[in-house]
């Protein structure tokens, strides 16, 4: 079976893309978009009692699934699953692939299967189809990924050419693809500990340089400090590098807090420390891009003042420079104070003498119970602001 | 002029031009090492030895797609009799060394032994090339090749050698003043203290420019500083011949950063040499390197802390110091060839011996087809070196200066690299025997592989024959480029140079040769001077065409670098086996015939090579896979390992 599969994915995988009319939000692979709601309504009402159980968890739902499925009925099976469907929720198995499967079962095998091109030209059974679709479309929507065991299934009930078969395809060549878009994929849930996606965060935000080292400090190890909280400071040599050459007579800033969201679960605050760019910043001598009448070359002549001027790093940009990121458990005051005494222990002595302002507001409490609602209503402002 | 006797009275007595100075040959007698014999009588025969005046240099002209047909003539310089006593000085050196070195044994040991040194400082080999007056042998380039050669048979102790003079007393005895020179190099040159130079930092490599050792100015002494790292034979050593950055003042270093208010731009600090002797105070040698080949001569680290320096014991004259150490970089670096040579011969004389002895289903193993591509590429690969370590010391003595630091970096990496190939293809040849631990040939290899990197990584040197041939004709052709990277500035110039005939047939492979090298070789070589045409050629045009894309970054794509010494390593040794096969068959020395086989077999395997290499360079990126292995090496380091799922995995 599996050089089928194989054969089948590559065939249809490679059509295009297509949008879905709704939602600009996520990408949809079905072909075609069609309502078939409000036809079954009715019908589903009638069916819907059926999921008025008691107890409701995932081995009830299969077991409702399978009474059906043992009566062997010549006709409700649409307004069934979609009876099932609507219900899922309420069973929490919206997120169970294998509820997904056994739903798709319900359909009778065979019968509707469309054996050749006429048949799959003209939608043989186009609201089971349909119904089957919106299955999937459902899946889709919560990013359940398929497995390769409803391929079987699929092509049981309608055929390898039918449109849910079709939609599988599409689905099994482009999700997978997508799940490795991100070099810093997000976790799905929520984490155990904030420190933990607090790790995700910074590393992610220190990879702009491969030698960031990120640290994770712990403010009891700090003599001054009261508190007992986590740090995850990132900061690389270039970066201690440029704390070491800071003009004295410039202040250092410690902005933030600033806000990342990791996936749709997580949030986390991080703290910057940066530096205006001063204005005397030495500048390398502009060379002619296509002049190379006296070609100075490297390793082997004399350095001339060029050499020396470091290049502007990844660190040194437009707004000013930073120095280090971190993230930490409290966003108190006195945390912040223990972290630039860490740093100033970890290779940054010149942070005994700087001048540095905190631009941030403080908050009473830690980011841990930060609320999701809160920035999605920031958001909402935003908009109607716009508006 | 006659290509093939190069013998002639020069006209111009032409001081040396370059900076560089060597001992004075020009009317030296050979010296011999074989003090009893008839001196006066072979005196009488000698001729000194005439130099013709300086030549422009020859792989650096070949950028512009300039060839010196003068250099088809195989150097032949020496008269004969100093021919004739060469090879009398290489028989007893030879009988020395077949009695007392043992390279098995030095190995092993970790260790030359002392007893060994005492003789060859008796037969004058730690001064070569000095002068007899302080006790040296006098020898031309060409006769200390020989020499090292017999004497390379263990590495270890050529390598003491080579580093005690080329990186020792030579030069004191190029950049110390008088007093240096009368203190020092009668004791160094007649072996009875050693001298090494303390070059490469650890955080910095062999780059001088970034050396974070410092000799500090106080009162009239210099206070050095710093530690210096695979410090040669530092066991041994009497001298330290230490590199560091001059720091005039004791103020606080510039901020690299930001400028202060009226600052001027940087000076940049110098680089001087300061002498070193061993038992001065605050000299640290740290413990000696474990490693796996050249293990007869120690590496160890030199800590100076605070060193004090009379102003006496400073070697160059301050703003000079970066001039000397490039060209410090490639002096005689032949002479790491010949170790190398000698190495790879000893490896053929044990293969070809196994394999007659060796039987194999009732056949000897010399038989077979296998054995026979095998034991001929080890031929072949120790006739190109030989050509071309003799090719390289045969200018440098024929032309008074000649400027050879591109040909004696060729030198080095062709000869280290072939001889390593070449010892791997012995290896292969003899199976399992050759991986016996007492087996002879994991030496040899470990030995060849330490020397790819002694003295400065290969790399090193492939970036030094294309960088300093690329500055050499920036100025010539500035003009071209700028026209060919402005085409709408430009335009009737880029029209016509791009519409003419030479143009389009080398853009299309098929140069018109009006070079005419086959005049000047044996006419049985015609074809293979054509081919080495078409590559000069072609190599020219390709210059042109990877400066016009890439401009003054060039100096920083190290691929293409990589691309252009390689087109030129094999340019130079193409013409060195060709001018040696076709000077043998003209003067028909013994088995001139099997040359031009091996000419043929060389020039025909290089041509093929250089085509793949030079397309590269022609076509950029729409040829070459850089640009993919930027990006594997990129996601290799960002990973920080092999960062791919087993292709057995499901995704989904």
């Amino acid at each position: 079976m599996a050089w089928r599969f194989i054969r089948q994915l590559q065939l249809h995988a490679c059509r295009p893309l297509l949008m879905s009319g709704g939602s600009g939000r996520f990408i949809s692979t079905t072909p075609i978009v069609r309502i078939t709601e409000s036809q079954v309504k009715k019908d589903v009402a009638i069916k819907d009692k059926y999921f008025d159980q008691d107890i409701k968890n995932k081995e009830t739902f299969l077991e409702l699934l399978e009474v059906f499925k043992s009566k062997n009925y010549k006709t409700g099976h649409i307004e069934f699953i979609y009876a099932a469907l609507n219900r899922m929720e309420d069973y929490g198995v919206e997120e169970d692939l294998e509820c997904y499967k056994q739903i798709i079962d319900v359909m009778p095998k065979g019968k509707m299967m469309s054996t050749n091109m006429w048949l799959v030209e003209f939608e043989y059974f186009p609201k089971h189809q349909d119904c089957i679709l919106d299955v999937i479309s459902k899946m889709e929507t919560k990013r359940i990924q398929p497995d390769r065991e409803m391929f079987d299934l699929l092509v049981s009930i309608f055929g390898k050419g039918a449109s849910p078969t079709k939609k599988y395809l599409r689905m099994m060549y482009w999700l997978p693809k997508l799940k490795h878009v991100s070099p810093w994929p997000a976790p799905q849930t929520r984490t155990k500990d904030q420190k933990e996606a607090a790790v995700l965060a910074v590393k992610r935000m220190g990879s702009v340089d491969l030698e960031s080292d990120v640290t994770v400090f712990y403010t009891k190890d700090d003599n001054l400090s009261t508190e007992d909280t986590w740090i995850v400071s990132s900061q690389s040599p270039v970066q201690k590098n440029l704390v070491k050459y800071h003009p004295e007579n410039l202040p250092m800033y410690i902005d933030g807090p600033h806000r990342m969201h990791l996936g749709r679960k997580n949030v986390v605050d991080y703290y910057v420390l940066k530096a205006d760019m001063p204005e005397n910043r030495r500048r390398r001598k502009f060379r002619d891009p296509d002049e190379i009448s006296y070609m100075k070359i490297p390793f082997f002549d004399p350095p001339t003042s060029d050499d020396i001027i470091p290049e502007f790093s990844v660190h040194e940009q437009r707004d000013g420079i930073i120095y280090a990121i971190s993230s930490m458990g409290s966003s108190s005051k006195e945390c912040l104070q223990s972290w630039i005494r860490f740093l100033q222990k970890n290779g940054n002595p010149k942070l005994a003498d700087a001048t540095i302002v905190f631009r941030c507001g403080f908050q009473e409490a830690p980011s841990d119970q930060l609320k999701l609602p809160a920035c999605e209503n920031e958001i909402l402002d935003e908009n109607e602001r716009r508006q | 002029m006659n290509k093939f006797s190069c013998l002639f009275g020069s006209k111009y007595s032409l001081r040396q031009k370059f900076g560089q100075k060597c001992y004075s040959q020009r009317y030296g007698f050979a010296a011999s090492l074989v003090e009893h014999l008839e001196e006066t009588e072979l005196q009488a025969k000698y001729k000194p030895i005439d130099r013709l005046p300086v030549k422009p240099p020859f792989v650096k002209n070949l950028f512009r797609g300039k060839f010196d047909t003068d250099f088809l003539a195989f150097p032949e310089f020496m008269p004969e009799a100093r021919v004739e006593l060469l090879e009398r000085n290489a028989e007893v050196v030879r009988k020395l060394v077949d009695d007392n070195v043992d390279p098995a044994r030095i190995d092993g040991k970790a260790a030359v032994p002392d007893e060994l040194i005492e003789k060859l400082a008796s037969l004058k080999l730690f001064g070569l090339m000095a002068p007899r007056s302080v006790g040296g042998a006098e020898f031309t380039h060409t006769e200390r090749a020989r020499i090292m050669e017999i004497v390379g048979e263990s590495p270890s102790v050529g390598v003491l050698l080579f580093q005690n003079e080329t990186l020792g007393h030579k030069l004191i005895a190029a950049h110390g003043d008088d007093y240096q020179k009368e203190k020092l190099l009668k004791s160094l040159i007649t072996g009875k203290k050693y001298a090494t130079l303390c070059f490469g930092e650890a955080n910095c490599g062999s780059d001088a420019t970034k050396f974070e050792t410092q000799a500090v100015r106080s009162g009239t002494d210099w206070l050095l500083h710093g530690t210096k790292v695979w410090v040669p034979n530092a066991d041994n050593a009497d001298l330290f011949i230490v590199v560091a950055k001059i720091r005039l003042t004791h103020e606080t270093p510039q901020n690299p950063y930001y400028a202060e208010e009226g600052e001027e731009p940087f000076t940049p600090e110098d680089v001087g040499f300061f002498l070193v002797e061993r038992n001065a105070a605050n000299v640290r040698v740290g413990p000696r390197y474990d490693t796996v080949g050249l293990r007869g001569v120690p590496m160890c680290e030199v800590t100076f802390d605070n060193v004090v320096v009379p102003d006496a014991m400073v070697l160059t004259d301050f703003f000079r110091g970066y001039d000397v150490v490039k060209r410090m970089f490639a002096e005689d670096r032949y002479a790491i060839g010949s170790i190398a040579l000698a190495t790879l011969k000893r490896a053929l004389r044990e293969a070809a011996e196994y394999s007659v002895q060796r039987r194999v289903r009732d056949v000897n193993l010399y038989q077979y087809e296998f054995a026979q591509r095998r034991l001929g590429r080890m031929a072949l690969q120790a006739y190109a070196i030989e050509s071309v370590i003799y090719f390289t010391t045969g200018i440098m003595d024929m032309y008074e200066g000649q400027d050879c630091e591109v040909e004696n970096a060729i030198a080095k990496v062709f000869c280290t690299e072939a001889a390593l190939a070449a010892v791997n293809d012995a290896m292969q040849l003899m199976g399992g025997q050759a991986l016996l631990e007492d087996s002879s040939f994991t030496r040899y290899h470990r030995d060849l592989r330490a020397l790819t990197l002694f003295d400065h990584h290969n790399d090193l040197y492939r970036g030094l024959i294309a960088l300093n041939s690329l500055q050499y004709i920036s100025a010539a052709v500035s003009e071209t480029i700028m026209a060919k990277r402005n085409p709408l500035f430009y335009t009737m110039k880029n029209f016509r140079s791009t519409f003419t005939m030479r143009f389009m047939k080398n853009d299309e492979d098929d140069p018109h040769l009006y070079l005419r090298l086959k005049d000047n070789l044996h006419p049985s070589l015609m074809f293979l001077a054509d081919q080495l045409e078409a590559c000069v050629l072609r190599f020219e045009h390709a210059i042109i065409k990877t400066l016009s894309m890439l401009g003054p970054e060039t100096v920083h794509d190290q691929m293409y670098l990589r691309r252009i010494a390689d087109c030129a390593s094999l340019l130079y040794t193409m013409t060195a086996v060709l001018s040696r096969a076709s000077r043998a068959y003209c003067i028909g020395s013994e088995n001139a015939d099997d040359e031009l086989v091996l000419a043929e077999t060389f020039v025909r395997d290089s041509h093929d090579s250089f085509k793949e290499l030079v397309n590269g360079l022609h076509y950029g990126e729409y040829y070459v896979t850089d640009h993919n292995f930027k990006r594997l090496s990129h996601r290799t380091v960002e990973s920080k390992k092999y960062f791919l799922p087993e292709p057995y995995k499901l995704n989904y």
